[in-house]
C-alpha cells in the first residue's frame, strides 16, 4: 500500500525561515517516499536537535526527535527491534559531524540499514549563526571572528573511509534530483548516506543558492563509476571550485541485521510474547550465577 | 501546498530572484493571456514562502489562503505551465 502526498501531509506548518533549504529537503523526502511506494506507517523518521531536526513534525509518519547528536543510536535500536520498518535519520551538520560524529562513523562501519540524511548548511542556524564542523576554513561568524581555524569535516569522504556502502550527495535547490537520490538510498541494503548541501538564508551569507548553483555538477553526467571506491574518494575531495553531486559510491556487503542470529526468525517487534516456563527462568538465572 | 501568484502581481520580479528552486517565471511581456503576472509551477514549488515574503504588492498566498476573489489564479498558475509557455518563457 503506497502513500500519497495527502497521506504524508502534516497539519503542522514549518517554522523555518522563508527560502530555507529545509523546504526543498522535506519536499524531496516526501517525493522519494511516494516514489518507492512506502506508506507512512512503514516509515520511522528520527532526528536530533537543530532547525532541520524539526522535520519529523512536518511529515505524517512515525517520528522521534532525540537528543543532539543521537539520532543514529535511536535509529539503530529501532531497526534491530523491527527490521520491517524503514528507518530514516535526518539531522544537520552540527548534529551529525559535531556531537554525533562517532555514531556516524560506526553506523557506516556497521552497515545497518538506515538512510542517513545530513542537512549540511555549514553553520549552526538554530543558535543564530556560529561556525560548525563543516564550515569552510576562514568562514567568519560570531564565534569565529578571525575566520574558522579548522579543516572542514567532509561527510562523503568520512563515510567512504568508514566503509559506507551507499554514499551520495544532493542539493536542496534541486529537489527532483535529491528525491531520486533519497529513493535510491531507501532501496539500498545497508547504511546509506545522503549529504544534502543546504543554504541557510539567514546566517550563512557565503554558501548561498547562487554560490552552489555556480559550482555543482552531477556525477551521472561525467561517466563516474559508482563501483570505484578510489575514484569516489577523489571526487569527495573536490570543493570550492567545482562540487560534485550524485552517487559517489555503492557496493553490497552483508548488513548488520542480516548477520544477527537472533533476528533470523523475524523482527522482534512482531514475534508473539509468550510467558517463560519455570525451567527457562531457572536456566536464565543459572547463566548469571 | 504550493504558493500562488494572484492578480495583485505588479511584475516586480523579486519573487523569481529569491525562489530557491527557480520555479517562478514571468508571463511574456505584452501577451494578452499571460503578460500581466509571474507564475509559480505548483509541481515544483517547495512551499518555502520566500516569494511571498519578498513580494512588494502582497500578491502571493499559500494555496489554502488565497482570497475568494482570486481563487481562479490557483488554476491559472498551473495552466501557465501545462497549457501556456511555462519554463520556455524564462
Amino acid at each position: 500500500m503506497a502513500g500519497s502526498a495527502q497521506d504524508y501531509a502534516s497539519e503542522v506548518k514549518p517554522t523555518w525561515c522563508p527560502g530555507c533549504g529545509n523546504y526543498g529537503i522535506l519536499n524531496a523526502l516526501r517525493q522519494a517516499l511516494i516514489q518507492v511506494g512506502l506508506a507512512p506507517h512503514q516509515v520511522f523518521i528520527v532526528s536530533g536537535i537543530g532547525c532541520g531536526s524539526k522535520l519529523p513534525d512536518y511529515i505524517h509518519a512515525n517520528g522521534f526527535m532525540t537528543l543532539h547528536g543521537r539520532p543514529l543510536p535511536i535509529a539503530t535500536g529501532a531497526r534491530l527491534a523491527n527490521p520491517g520498518l524503514k528507518v530514516i535519520t535526518v539531522h544537520g551538520d552540527g548534529d551529525s559531524m559535531g556531537l554525533g560524529m562517532g555514531h556516524f562513523i560506526h553506523a557506516a562501519r556497521r552497515n545497518i540499514e538506515i538512510v542517513d540524511l545530513i542537512q549540511n548548511n555549514q553553520i549552526y542556524g538554530l543558535t543564530k549563526g556560529q561556525y560548525s564542523p563543516t564550515s569552510d576554513p576562514g568562514f567568519v561568524t560570531s564565534t569565529s571572528p578571525e575566520g574558522a581555524l579548522e579543516a572542514a569535516a567532509n561527510p562523503v569522504a568520512l563515510a567512504l573511509a568508514a566503509g559506507g556502502t551507499f554514499v551520495a550527495r544532493g542539493f536542496a535547490g534541486d529537489p527532483r534530483h535529491l528525491a531520486d537520490l533519497i529513493a535510491a538510498a531507501i532501496q539500498h541494503k545497508g547504511y546509506a548516506l545522503v549529504e544534502i548541501l543546504q543554504p541557510c538564508v539567514t546566517f550563512n551569507r557565503k554558501n548561498t543558492y547562487d554560490w552552489y548553483r555556480k559550482r555543482v555538477y552531477q556525477l551521472e553526467d561525467t561517466g563516474h563509476d559508482p563501483g570505484d571506491r578510489v575514484a569516489a574518494f577523489q571526487k569527495a575531495l573536490e570543493w570550492e571550485e567545482r562540487i560534485p553531486l550524485g552517487l559517489f559510491y555503492q557496493t553490497r556487503r552483508p548488513t548488520y541485521e542480516e548477520q544477527v542470529s537472533v533476528l533470523q526468525a523475524g523482527p522482534l517487534a512482531t514475534r508473539p510474547l509468550e510467558k517463560l516456563t519455570p525451567a527457562q527462568v531457572d536456566n536464565l538465572r543459572a547463566e548469571f550465577m | 501546498m504550493a504558493y500562488v501568484i494572484t492578480g495583485l502581481c505588479v511584475r516586480d520580479g523579486s519573487c523569481a530572484e529569491v525562489c530557491p528552486v527557480e520555479c517562478i517565471v514571468p508571463g511574456p511581456e505584452g501577451d494578452p493571456q499571460w503578460g500581466m503576472a509571474y507564475f509559480i509551477n505548483p509541481d515544483d514549488c517547495i512551499e518555502c514562502g520566500a516569494c511571498a515574503n519578498e513580494c512588494p504588492s502582497n500578491a502571493i498566498f499559500p494555496e489554502d489562503e488565497v482570497p475568494e476573489e482570486y481563487k481562479e489564479w490557483i488554476a491559472k498558475n498551473r495552466a501557465f505551465y501545462e497549457e501556456g509557455p511555462g519554463y520556455s518563457a524564462r
